[in-house]
Formats: structure tokens, C-alpha cells, sequence
């Protein structure tokens, strides 16, 4: 009997359309870099996606009377309800019409699109937000110019390290006498805040600590070193100190200290005395002292330039964010955010701390911490979007060449790792990360020199369309 | 038999085989009082459904043992189900579903 073949077609709403075609797309670009997409359907096509997701939705659920999957369309959905059903097709349909739109409409999403909307009467109707990529208008930053002070390393800089290096160099030796300023003792030393007091309480206890009995010392307080100098080892001294009334420390000014101290060790420290010998002691490099002057005096400079240039950049950023109109999807920067909060997990993790932890001790909900760290990931994003645009409209270029030597120079100060290094710098993800620092470096080095007016040319416009190829097609 | 016309009919039987019977044969299967007769149940149907019937056939299904778990053994109980035949074109609503 034909029974047995009973439900073997269930009546499934199946309408014949050629797909794709009756969608109607109306586009609105908002103010924060999306666009608003409203897809207008057919009403076969929900029909259609019903009966897809209820066929789906069957072969998981039991029905009685039938066996999984062979229920017909009415059964389904008195079982389960509408809109479990239309839920599911939504979700589907959805991204099936967003593929569909976008290639209509030819708009080029910056981020995957969200469905804000989806109503379902009388003709579907969804609406989707696509981000799009972001709008940079720099201005005109070619006219940005900044005073540049070059920096000056003052004699008593470079007086003071010599000091710290003849310092670290001193011979210390171990001394019977009473110790005297310019020796070093090693001392226990328990300290009490506002001694005899309601609210004294403990301010320090330390042991074995090393201390230069040095007169400008101010550690661990203003006055201490009069007070220890003398001791010999196993002796034990107990007198009050006063913190002064204009100390930096606010919660501290003005409060009496009991200290008790003992002293375990005594030296004497005997500093090197500063000539060629003790030059050429430090390194082959150094014939005489006046090299080894010359040498940490270039030091300086580096570190005070490399600052000062740091700063320099902040302030040409700054300057030309001023004049710029910037606009990116909001997605964008909650990527940032969630980049931002990724960090701080890490940092986190290596304190030990989770960052829920760190929440409750601050005492915040992950939303508030969140819009407090926005405005950082806002300067951030500004910044980089900024800088990927000098890079197209200044036709900035690498190289294979130059990524190849700035990995060598990078892996080479990495010491016994250095080949573990280069090899995951020379893979395809690191040779771009190392690409787009190079390119970050070179923007901001042409913005420095356009800033002091050195009007560095601009490429030929085929040249820069390379570049701006070239440099989107590593993002 | 003094069936009110409510009493004759029980349930409607929804399942894979009676499906099809709805959609292809024109038949609907209901569960039916186990004394029943045809013309009761046709009437029942004509009255309750607004339908033409134009036959109507019934039978007892049987009771059925199952076992649930390992030793326990149930029955299912026997009732009587009509199979009931629609004139062309005619339907019941409350088969088709909620629409």
C-alpha cells in the first residue's frame, strides 16, 4: 500500500523564485562612517527561510506520532511556536540577504555589518549597520610647522654620571672602626609613625639594608644619616625623627618617627680614582678619560634627542589632529578597547591578577572601565589613522630589502635568542608587523621635517597610488 | 447509544501516516468513542466540521505491551480510531494547523 511511504513529501511552503533578485535596497550613510542598509524582501523568501529553518529545526526535536525530521510544516510549527521558527530564520536569512545587499548596493565593508533591525509585517524588512572604512582628512598638515629646540646636555649632567660610574666602581672594604660619613653600613631598621600615639603604627621594617652614610641622603628620611653616623656593627641606636614640614610626601610631613636601628656590617668605600687608567679599565674602547667623557656625554644626547623627538612627534600629532576631520566606525574603536583591555589582562597576568580582580579592588564595572580607557583608545586610533595616511598621500615605501635588514638589526640585539627571533620575524605575520613599523617610523620622520620646515617632496601621483596600494593591501 | 455528538469524537490522531492521509487521500483519523458507531462518527463530523462525509471507516487498534525499563511491563489500551473520508476539496481546519 502507498501508505507506507506516508510523509515522505511534507507540505513545506516551497515557492520557485529566482533567488536574489526582488531585494530592495535603500542606503543612508550615517555620521559615524556606516552605512544604514534597509533590504526590503519578498514575503516568499521569509515564507522560504521559515521552511528551511522549521526543517532544521525538526530533525532535532521529537515530535510524537513521527519520526525525527518527517514532521510537515504545520506540526512543526504548533510544536515549537512561530517564533522560535522566525528566530531562526531571521538569523539565516539575515546573512544570506547581507551578502546579497552589499554586492547590489557595492558598498566595501570595513568590519562584518550587524542586523540592527528586522521587522517582519507586511513586507520583511531588516536593517543592517555596515561600517565602512574610515574617512581621514588631514587637512592641511603640510603647512604645520613646530619650533624645534635641539637638546643640550649641561657639563653637570654628564658630570653626575661620571659620578654614578665611578660610584659603581667604588672598592668596598670591611672596617673595625666607628663608621664615618662616605662608608656603607648594613643595618635593621624598624620604624614607628606616631610613636606612643593612638594611630602610630608601623612605617618601616626593613633588614639587611645597604646605606651610604652620605649627608644629602634623604632615605629613609630626612635626617637620618646624623643620627647613625658613628655606629660599629651589633650596635643598636633608638631616637625620634621629624619628618619636615615641607616634605613631598603630604601624609607624612610634619609626623614623628621612633626608629630603632641596629647595625650588622660596617665598610669602608673607597672610590676609584678618575684617569685614563681607570678609562681604559672600563672598556677597550677608552684610551683616556676625556674619551670616556666624550663617549657618555654622546650618551646622553641620544637618550635626551630620542626623547625630546618623542615628545616633538606628540606635539606635530597633536597639532595636525587639530586641524583634521576624522571619522571611523564605531567598531573600530571597541576593537581598540578590547586591544586596550587585552593589554592590561597581560600586564595583569603577570602580577598575578586576573582582571576581574583588578576590578573589584578598583571597585568598577568592566562597562565603567571601559569609558574611562575610551578616550586613550581614541587618541590611539586617531593617531595611527593618521599616520596610515601620510603614508599613502606621502608615498611611503619599504622594501623587501629594508624589512630584511631592519629584522637582522632588530634579532641582533636579542643576543643568545637572536636566530629564534629572526625566525619569527621572517614570517609572513612578522615581516608585516616590521613592514608597518618601518612605515610608522618613516611617517613620522617625514612629519618631523615638514614640521621644521624642510618641505620634504611629495612623490609623482602614480607613485603614490602604488604606495597607497601597496599599503592597504598589508593592513 | 446515547452519544452526545462531543462524546463521539475524541482526539484528532496526528501523525505521520494520518498526514498523509489528509493531504493525499482527503482523509482524516480521529480517535472515537470505542462504542461509536459509523453513523454516529459520520454525523459527528458533518455537524462539528461543517464537511461532507462520504465514508467512514473504523477499526480497534489492538493493545500493545511495552516494556519500560527492563522488567517492568505496561500496557498500551486498546481504543477504536475512524478513518473518516471528506468529499473533494473539503478539509478541517483544525488539522491543517495554526496558520
Amino acid at each position: 500500500m502507498g501508505l507506507a511511504r506516508a510523509g515522505s513529501s511534507p507540505a513545506f511552503p516551497i515557492c520557485y523564485h529566482e533567488r536574489g533578485v526582488q531585494l530592495k535596497v535603500t542606503t543612508n550613510l550615517l555620521d559615524n562612517c556606516e552605512v544604514q542598509m534597509i533590504v526590503e524582501l519578498e514575503t516568499e523568501r521569509l515564507d522560504r527561510a521559515k521552511g528551511a529553518a522549521a526543517r532544521r529545526l525538526a530533525r532535532r526535536v521529537s515530535i510524537p506520532g513521527f519520526r525525527k525530521g518527517k514532521a510537515p510544516y504545520s506540526v512543526i510549527l504548533q510544536h515549537l511556536g512561530e517564533d522560535r521558527i522566525v528566530e531562526n530564520a531571521v538569523d539565516d536569512l539575515g546573512q544570506e540577504v547581507y551578502k546579497e545587499a552589499l554586492e547590489k548596493t557595492e558598498i566595501n565593508p570595513f568590519a562584518p555589518g550587524n542586523l540592527v533591525d528586522a521587522s517582519l509585517e507586511k513586507k520583511p524588512t531588516f536593517t543592517f549597520n555596515v561600517p565602512v572604512a574610515p574617512n581621514v582628512d588631514l587637512g592641511d598638515y603640510r603647512s604645520v610647522r613646530l619650533d624645534y629646540h635641539p637638546v643640550e646636555v649641561e657639563d653637570k649632567a654628564v658630570d653626575d654620571t661620571m659620578g654614578q660610574i665611578q660610584a659603581k666602581h667604588a672598592v668596598l672594604e670591611p672596617i673595625e672602626r666607628p663608621s664615618e660619613l662616605g662608608d656603607v653600613i648594613t643595618i635593621n631598621a624598624y620604624g614607628t609613625l606616631n610613636p606612643g600615639k593612638e594611630n602610630s603604627e608601623s612605617l618601616a621594617d626593613e633588614k639587611d639594608i645597604d646605606l651610604l652614610l652620605d649627608e644629602q641622603s634623604e632615605w629613609p628620611m630626612p635626617g637620618m644619616t646624623e643620627k647613625i653616623v658613628g655606629m660599629e656593627i651589633d650596635e643598636t641606636r633608638e631616637f625620634q625623627l621629624h619628618f619636615p614640614e615641607d616634605y613631598d610626601n603630604n601624609d607624612l610631613a610634619g609626623k614623628q618617627v621612633h626608629w630603632s636601628i641596629s647595625c650588622t656590617n660596617a665598610k669602608s668605600r673607597t672610590l676609584p680614582e678618575m684617569n685614563d687608567e681607570f678609562a681604559a679599565l672600563l672598556s677597550a674602547e677608552y684610551k683616556t678619560l676625556l674619551e670616556l667623557r666624550v663617549a657618555v656625554r654622546e650618551q646622553l644626547e641620544q637618550a635626551a634627542t630620542k626623547q625630546k623627538s618623542q615628545e616633538y612627534r606628540g606635539e606635530i600629532i597633536g597639532a595636525i589632529l587639530e586641524g583634521s576631520n576624522i571619522a571611523f566606525p564605531p567598531i573600530m574603536l571597541r576593537e581598540r578597547v578590547n586591544n586596550l583591555l587585552r593589554e592590561q589582562e597581560g600586564a595583569l597576568q603577570s602580577r598575578g591578577l586576573t582582571l576581574l580582580d583588578y576590578l573589584k579592588i578598583e571597585d568598577k564595572t568592566e562597562e565603567e572601565y571601559r569609558a574611562e580607557i575610551e578616550p586613550d583608545a581614541i587618541l590611539q586610533l586617531q593617531r595611527s589613522l593618521i599616520l596610515t595616511e601620510i603614508v599613502e598621500t606621502e608615498g611611503l615605501k619599504v622594501d623587501d630589502k629594508q624589512v630584511d635588514e631592519q629584522i637582522e638589526k632588530t634579532s641582533a640585539t636579542f643576543g643568545d635568542s637572536a636566530d629564534k627571533i629572526r625566525e619569527m620575524l621572517s614570517k609572513e605575520n612578522g615581516r608585516k608587523s616590521v613592514e608597518l613599523d618601518l612605515l610608522t617610523e618613516m611617517a613620522l620622520e617625514r612629519l618631523e621635517a615638514i614640521a621644521k620646515g624642510e618641505e620634504p617632496e611629495l612623490p609623482p601621483d602614480t607613485e603614490r597610488e602604488n604606495a597607497a596600494t601597496i599599503h592597504t593591501g598589508s593592513k | 447509544m446515547d452519544l452526545s455528538l462531543f462524546d463521539v469524537l475524541l482526539r484528532p490522531l496526528v501523525t505521520e501516516k494520518s498526514s498523509f492521509q489528509n493531504e493525499k487521500l482527503g482523509q482524516y483519523v480521529f480517535e472515537v468513542a470505542p462504542d461509536a458507531t459509523k453513523t454516529q462518527i459520520k454525523e459527528a463530523v458533518q455537524s462539528l466540521f461543517d464537511v461532507n462525509v462520504i465514508q467512514v471507516n473504523t477499526l480497534v487498534m489492538p493493545a500493545k505491551r511495552a516494556r519500560k525499563q527492563r522488567r517492568m511491563v505496561t500496557r498500551t489500551s486498546q481504543y477504536k480510531k475512524a478513518v473518516v473520508k471528506l468529499a473533494d476539496g473539503e478539509t478541517i481546519e483544525m488539522f491543517e494547523g495554526v496558520k
